[in-house]
């Protein structure tokens, strides 16, 4: 039977795409290729021609260690979340099933645990591709669905036969009846209720009330750790003592769209933007470990985000402002990444998140679940009044916490000696950097800073404390080599850079910037983040990939602020970064935007976006009512002209509800016969002849079109492929009496389509007479 | 004439409620986690329940359904009835229905004797039809098959056509009223060829039919010439030698007579099945009584088995060319004149089929037709006048069914054919496979269903 053959192959598809979703969203090749070729293997084993079935006890030992496993992986060795232990569970419970003896209650189970691998999966993934495949996975689903109905009753009807059937009848499976047109009726149902779904779920996920964001268990949730290897990718740490990363993935982590006086700025050949993430201040030598200082967290201040932002520090006057909108793609982290200096922050998708004014750090109070969204406002020159600003929202934070926690001592990260200070092989450092500098000729060079232990950084001024970075800088970019293949080495792998061996990554030219700026008493963090260089024209924003993370450096500069420097050489850095055109740059870019729509409109809608929609359309319709430019506000300004000019009376309205009701029915039924006349062409097979033959025979051989639906009443048709000849033949060598007047207007009917005769008189009265014998005749075999 | 709409309804089964539940789940999970492809996943398990919804309250619409039942039925074989579905809509085609015979649904009285309630059930089950498509303005007939369990008349009432297209989530249940009567003849077997032997062995010269003068087949006789005879028919040599018109006639088959007196116990059937069934109700309180499977063309008693008897050895006797009569001891109107066609037949096996042993006088008069073969139910019923037929005729005793009768039963539609006309004897000497021509000959011609 092909429709049980067709489902069957349904269920397996669906069940494969099931565990395909499942392990893209999870990022486990290894689970796909294993289960992938064990559920493809089940196909000719079991269901191949001499396929064979695995006794159910087998499979019930296999579902039984299964559940064993999963519950050891999850209570003892707490090596997975319970999302992927169940998707994990289900793919295992269906490759046994798929290997077992399946009746109908056995593919509901496949199709249930295929369901729920979607849902984990959903869950897990924001990808576009994941999108895809869940449309597609609900087309399947609904032809499944439909083909199991047919098959479920087929089965019942067989198994109600077989329980009453006599012993030793053998008992068929229930004929398939089926009308003429029936795949064509079934795939236009399937489409329409696909459709009537679709417009649904678009209702229901626009209206369905929502709440605020807040934690799941979910959180946290990394999902990259089955990638093998140290990648390039953004650190809250970073660890100079291990071997150099791989080249990172190239999947987005976030879009970046920028702005000036509300006008897009982004372009590739511009300069990157840096996406500041972590500022790590301590450097342990022992480790050889950068990180955020342990006290700092001390000055994580609770700021909430509603929409309307919230203002951290004032905006320079009349110096340009850019506005900046992230989506974090993924939020595996609760970082969230800025500008420097940052002003103003809101964020739709977040009710809150902590701020550190200290180090300008900014990450999500709670661990978040899929995109983030949130724009920043961050002044274009740096303005040292930010900072200021930072500093004063330092002094009540500082109370308040003394005051909840008097024991508590405070952290060492005061503004005194933050990110100040060198350990490591600080003399030879020191020289280097006095070496870098002395050809420059820098004012109290030689009398100050050279001849002092400890360096005084008040006894430079901030111009000169921007040169020295500056040189330093420019130092490193022509002098030093950057590199992902630099080799491990004993001792301390920044001395090592500084002094030996002159190449490496950006971490390394980050922190040998830093270690060399501190030697001469200057305040200087190590920053790590993404910069974002690759711009989607289509989408007007930047697409930052795990690829893109970096390291730089952050240095105080008095009387200016924090100011970025990176040391790491440009040009080598772009090309390290940056992804080579190619005809296919646009395809990429519009599978990129593509996937941003998904995670913005989709993903990310949420009670904000779907308050502002609605609002949106609310306020768009009456503003097209009022504006006459505008189809509808032009319908409505003209029926309010014409009722304010016509003053209609309820006759009139009457009388002008009467024709616009005679005009609709008239188009209908102009549309109708439109219809009609097609279709009668089509069953006469007269739509290749010229048009106005086509009309005259089309009314000529009205006659025939009623015969044949006299009989399509009576249950008999003629197929598309048999000539009348044949089907009049038929119909008379199994009935002779009945059906001799079909053989009649069968030949009349050649005789006008074929001989060119016209239908006078009395071939019309010998037309009517074989008409109402033939209705007659079936009129008295019903 | 279509069956008339008598009600609808709108049922969620198992399957809705299953579906509804995984819908609040996912509702629930979406609100948790707040995640968008869960609120448009459970956006589309809202539109499938709409649908669904839908579909079932406009699908069904404009249905016209007419069962077409066969004039009659054997026990225990398969009965096929036929629905003819018209889909009388413009646009909207109709899939998955399912249509189930039902005499008390609908109400809330429920009666308790229906064919498959009663306490002998007349069926082992509803009958169940399935039409998979059909299509606006189009016309299917589906087929549902059954197995009547004993000989009588088969009520059928209404006519309930559901479907749960397309998910399962809602059944829509319309229920027609068409009252049809099937007659169901007595389970028929095939008759072993040594009661046939047993019959010739009645004649003292083993013949089973005498040939009359009259005939065009065989040399007859000489006679003298009678006005009015054939010039063709005259002898001309005995002519001459006599000086008379001798004329020469010819044979003419006279069909073999089979004359059946059937005696059954009075009341018999009733009581027994009645006490069997207040037996098995008592006990089971106690005990689970012994699974007997009853017999499934309802031969579990006497009468019954006789009548099967009777009824195969007519079917028999007919497919053999027998002109065939019927006495019922105890019922004299129910009398029958040997005579050899199909509707002498099917009256035949109509009043078997409806033979009701309650009404069985003791004391009635019997015909003056003189029996060939006597049917009795048992040894209970020699009461009825049976046992003085010993000799006379062929006795056969229901209760030894299997040794008459082949031991499997066989597909009725071969004793239900067309039979054959009396054989001449040219055709009786080429042998037995002429009976077996002329039965799949007849077979062929196919009016089982006439």
């Amino acid at each position: 039977m092909g429709l049980i053959y067709l489902f069957r192959r349904l269920v397996f598809i669906q069940v494969l795409l099931g565990i395909l979703a499942f392990c893209m969203a999870e990022q486990n090749p290894e689970m796909l290729l294993i289960s992938g070729a064990l559920v493809a293997l089940s196909w000719y084993v079991v269901e191949g021609p001499t396929g064979k079935p695995l006794p159910q006890s087998v499979i019930m030992t296999g579902a039984v260690i299964a559940v064993a496993w999963v519950m050891l992986d999850i209570f003892y060795f707490h090596n997975t979340n319970l999302i992927i232990a169940i998707g994990h569970l289900t793919m295992w419970l269906q490759v046994l099933q798929l290997y077992g003896e399946k009746r109908n209650r056995d593919y509901a189970l496949l199709l249930v645990l295929s369901l729920l691998q979607m849902v984990g999966a959903s869950v897990l993934s924001y990808s576009v591709v994941f999108g895809v495949m869940l449309g597609v996975y609900g087309v399947l689903a609904l032809g499944t669905v439909l083909l199991f109905q047919i098959k479920g009753t087929s089965d019942r009807i067989l198994e109600a036969r077989q329980s009453q059937a006599p012993q030793g009848v053998e008992v068929q499976r229930p004929k398939v009846v089926v009308g003429r047109g029936h795949r064509w009726h079934l795939r236009g149902m399937a489409l329409a209720i696909g459709l009537a779904c679709m417009a649904t779920a678009l209702v229901v996920f626009v209206l369905m009330p929502r709440t605020s964001r807040f934690s799941t268990p979910l959180e946290g949730a990394d999902m990259s750790h089955s990638i093998a290897g140290r990648q390039v990718g953004f650190s809250r740490e970073i660890d100079l003592g291990v071997p150099a990363p791989l080249a990172g993935s190239k999947e987005p982590m976030l879009n970046l769209s920028v702005r000036l006086h509300d006008a897009d700025i982004g372009s590739s050949d511009g300069q990157p933007w840096r996406l500041r993430g972590a500022a790590l201040d301590t450097y342990n030598p022992v480790s050889h470990v950068w990180s955020r200082g342990p006290g700092l967290a001390w000055y994580d201040m609770p700021i909430d985000l509603p929409t309307g932002g919230k203002r951290l520090a004032p905006e320079p006057a009349g110096g340009p402002v850019i506005e900046a909108d992230i989506t974090l793609r993924t939020s595996s982290q609760r970082t969230l990444f800025t500008l420097l200096p940052m002003t103003w922050v809101e964020s739709p998708t977040l009710g809150s998140a902590l701020f550190n004014p200290r180090d300008g750090t900014l990450q999500a109070a709670g661990a978040t679940t899929g995109a983030v969204v949130y724009r920043l406002r961050s002044p274009l020159t740096p303005d040292a009044d930010v900072f200021e600003a930072y500093q004063r929202l330092l002094r009540p934070t500082e109370a308040a916490m003394r005051r909840q926690r008097p024991e508590a001592a405070p952290p060492h990260q005061t503004e005194e000696n933050y990110a100040r200070g060198w350990s490591v092989q600080a003399a030879q450092i020191r020289k280097l950097a006095l070496d870098i500098l002395k050809p420059h000729g820098l004012p109290l060079l030689d009398t100050e800073i050279s001849n002092q232990a400890a360096a005084v950084p008040e006894a430079l001024d901030g111009d000169t404390q921007a040169r020295i970075a500056q040189i330093l800088t420019d130092y490193l970019h022509d002098h030093y080599r950057y590199t992902l293949t630099n080799p491990v080495s004993t001792g301390d792998p920044l001395a090592n850079f500084l002094l030996t061996t002159r190449q490496g990554h950006c971490e390394l030219f980050a922190s040998g910037l830093v270690a060399m700026v501190r030697t001469l008493g200057m305040k200087a963090r190590v920053i790590t983040g993404y910069v974002a260089h690759d711009y989607n024209s289509v989408g007007g924003y930047y697409v930052v990939r795990q690829s893109d993370a970096h390291a730089w450096a952050e240095i105080d500069i008095p009387g200016q602020g924090w100011r970025t420097f990176d040391p790491t050489p440009p040009a080598e850095l772009l090309a390290e970064h940056q992804r080579g055109g190619s005809y296919l740059t646009w395809f990429r870019q519009v599978y990129e935007h593509i996937e941003f729509a998904w995670l913005s409109k989709v993903i990310a809608f949420d009670k904000e976006t779907r308050d502002a929609m609605l609002d949106g359309v609310r306020t768009q319709f009456r503003k097209s009512s009022k504006d006459q430019d505008t189809m509808l506000g032009w319908v409505a300004a003209y029926l309010r002209q014409l009722i304010d000019n016509w003053k209609f009376d309820a006759l009139s309205y009457t009388i002008m509800a009467v024709i616009v009701l005679a005009i609709a029915v008239g188009i209908v039924s102009l549309i109708r016969i439109a219809i009609v006349r097609r279709r009668r062409l089509v069953a006469l097979q007269l739509t290749r002849l010229p048009a106005r033959q086509r009309r005259a025979l089309s009314k000529r051989l009205r006659f025939y079109l009623v015969m044949l639906d006299m009989l399509e009443r009576h249950g008999h048709h003629r197929p598309s492929w048999q000539t009348p000849a044949g089907f009049a033949k038929e119909l008379a060598e199994a009935q002779p009496l009945s059906f001799e007047p079909v053989v009649a207007l069968t030949d009349h009917f050649y005789e006008v389509r074929f001989g060119h005769r016209d239908i006078d008189e009395t071939r019309r009265k010998m037309i009517r007479a074989h008409l109402s014998r033939l209705q007659d005749a079936l009129a008295h075999r019903a | 004439m279509p069956a008339q709409l008598v009600t609808t309804r709108l049922r969620v089964g198992s399957g809705g409620l299953l579906y509804i539940v995984v819908a609040s789940l996912l509702l629930a999970a979406a609100f948790l986690t707040q995640n968008n492809l869960l609120f448009w996943s459970f956006g589309l398990m809202v539109g499938g329940l709409g649908v669904s919804i839908v579909i079932a309250w406009y699908s069904m619409r404009g249905l016209v359904i007419e069962r077409l039942t066969p004039q009659h039925a054997v026990a225990g074989e398969t009965m096929v009835l036929r629905y003819q579905i018209h889909n009388t809509k413009r646009f909207m085609p109709l899939f998955n229905l399912v249509i189930q015979e039902a005499w008390n649904t609908g109400s809330w009285r429920r009666r308790e004797t229906t064919p498959l309630t009663e306490a002998r059930p007349r069926l082992t089950g509803a009958p169940l039809g399935w039409a998979v498509h059909v299509g606006p303005r189009q016309v299917v007939q589906a087929e549902a098959v059954c197995w009547p369990r004993r000989r009588g008349e088969l009520p059928f009432e209404r006519i309930e056509v559901s479907t749960t297209f397309p998910f399962g989530v809602i059944r829509r249940v319309c229920v027609y009223e068409q009252r049809d009567k099937v007659l169901i003849y007595p389970p028929l077997y095939r008759v072993g060829r040594h009661l046939w032997y047993r019959l010739t062995q009645l004649d003292p010269a083993g013949h089973l039919q005498v040939d009359r003068a009259g005939g065009t087949e065989e040399f007859f006789g000489l006679r003298r010439y009678r006005p009015g005879d054939s010039l063709r028919s005259i002898d001309w040599r005995h002519s001459a030698k006599t000086g008379q018109m001798i004329c020469r006639e010819l044979t003419q088959p006279s069909p073999p007579r089979l004359v059946m007196l059937l005696t059954l116990a009075s009341g018999h059937s009733q009581n027994e099945t009645r006490a069997a069934a207040k037996r098995t109700f008592r006990w089971s309180y106690f005990k689970t009584p012994a699974p007997t499977r009853p017999h499934p063309a309802g031969l579990d008693d006497a009468n019954e088995r006789a009548i099967a008897l009777a009824a195969s050895v007519i079917c028999g006797a007919h497919l053999q060319g027998f002109q065939v009569g019927m006495v019922v001891t105890g019922l004299p109107g129910l009398t029958f004149r040997v005579h050899h066609s199909l509707p002498h037949r099917a009256r035949l096996l109509e009043a078997l089929s409806l033979l009701d042993a309650q009404e069985i006088k003791a004391g009635a008069p019997m015909p003056a037709l003189e029996p060939t073969v006597a049917v009795r139910a048992g040894e209970g019923a020699d009461k009825f006048g049976t046992g003085g037929l010993a000799g006379k005729c062929l006795l056969l005793d229901a209760d030894h069914l299997e040794t008459h009768l082949h031991p499997a039963q066989t597909d009725s539609s071969q004793l239900l054919a067309r039979g054959i006309a009396p054989r001449s004897k040219r055709q009786q000497s080429s042998g037995g496979p002429a009976m077996s021509n002329a039965t799949i000959g007849a077979t062929r011609g196919g009016d089982q269903w006439a």
